[in-house]
């Protein structure tokens, strides 16, 4: 049988050499293959935070958001309570400003609550200056100019007992980098 | 001589374990199976988005939707299961859409569309953490699927390596078929009670 066992000296060193570079090889592949989809789920993610303090505004994709005001609506008996969240954005480049829009309520527990389809009956009833202002998403798909103050409102539905509220967006042009309003 | 041999016997005993791999190796479908996570009546059970206890299971004839003075009668030929159950979203906001009935020859039930309209059934209702909810799965089944079966919940249909919850629905035998078990709305939105005849 022919020695596939490495014997001379030099084929040692060869056996070696070529054992070693696979450590660097096989992590090579994976990341070149993998590349792609790695960057695609980043880009879902929300990574990165941009926070600005209550009563201070922070600049986020193209834009410069501020928190307005936050109303809670107890209906008593309920367990829930609804939140309606106004917020605006002075708009510098509409073109980032022109994306998909995620945003969440959370608070210290860091569960999140999504916002509402429709604004529910209580805030239609005692705010509805507020809910008449577009969401998030409707908002950023109609065109708007640089320097538009776009004025937005969610609501959510959260248990009673629920403390301090932080906003969380994200826009699909500008993640993993998110925006928290406190 | 003895070499030769050694190498012989490696070299069948690779063949074989690796015949043995490729024979064994799980389809696609069991690789990216849901995660089970088994229980029975009463017991919370934790999936991973969400956590549900089945409390009751009634059997009846017929189902009756009631709003105001407006009733909407569903007969069957088999039975109606109406599962009750509290849930609680436990981190974010989600919709719970994927509940079935296994019987016991493994057959699946998926959750009746005849009464669609019903309040409070599991796939209408929106979970907000920190807020548990009663909701209804309604079942209409053969009577021989109602023994031994198990009720499957996940929170969509094709839940990859997400968790599903198989609950032991233990209906005791004979059966007791009630006469009829009426969903009545409540006056404010989203209020609902059963009344079981």
């Amino acid at each position: 049988m022919v020695a596939l066992v490495p014997s001379t000296p030099k084929e040692k060193r060869a056996y070696w050499q070529s054992a070693l570079a696979l450590l660097l090889v096989v992590p090579l592949v994976i990341a070149t293959r993998s590349y792609q989809d790695v960057m695609e789920w980043r880009s879902q993610q929300e990574l990165n935070a941009t926070v600005a303090a209550p009563n201070t505004s922070a600049v986020y994709a193209g834009a410069e958001w501020r928190l307005e005001r936050v109303h809670r609506l107890n209906e008593p008996g309920s367990d829930a309570t609804v939140i309606v969240v106004e917020f605006e954005a002075t708009v510098s480049d509409p073109a980032l400003f022109a994306a998909t829009c995620n945003v969440g309520l959370t608070d210290a527990s860091r569960r999140r609550w999504k916002p509402q389809f429709l604004a529910p009956p209580i805030a239609r009833r005692i705010r509805p200056a507020a809910v008449e202002r577009p969401r998030c998403g409707t908002a950023a798909i109609k065109p708007v100019k640089a320097g538009d103050t776009i004025r937005m409102a969610e609501s959510f539905v959260t248990p009673a007992d629920i403390a301090d509220v932080d906003l969380v967006i994200s826009l699909s042009t500008a993640r993993p980098a998110y925006l928290v309003l406190e | 001589m003895i070499r030769v041999t050694i190498a012989v016997i490696g070299v069948a005993a690779a063949i074989a374990l690796l015949y043995g791999l490729q024979k064994t190796q799980p389809g696609y479908a069991d690789i990216t199976r849901p995660i089970a996570v088994h229980g029975a009546l009463g017991e919370r059970l934790t999936a991973r988005a969400f956590e549900l206890t089945a409390t009751k299971i009634t059997l009846a004839e017929r189902i009756a939707l009631r709003s105001g003075t407006r009733e909407q009668t569903f007969d069957t030929s088999g039975v109606w299961a109406v599962v009750e159950a509290q849930i609680a979203a436990r981190h974010e906001s989600i919709n719970v859409s994927s509940a079935s009935w296994m019987g016991a020859s493994g057959v699946r039930y998926t959750m009746s569309q005849r009464a669609a309209t019903a309040p409070g059934l599991l796939p209408a209702e929106r979970l907000e953490p920190g807020l548990p909810r009663k909701v209804l799965m309604l079942f209409e089944l053969p009577p021989e699927q109602v023994k031994d079966a198990t009720i499957l919940v996940s929170r969509t249909p094709f839940s990859p390596i997400d968790s599903e919850l198989h609950i032991k629905a233990n209906v005791p035998t004979p059966l007791f078929v009630r006469n009829i078990v009426r969903i009545v709305r409540g006056t404010n939105a989203g209020e609902w009670q059963l009344e079981v005849r």
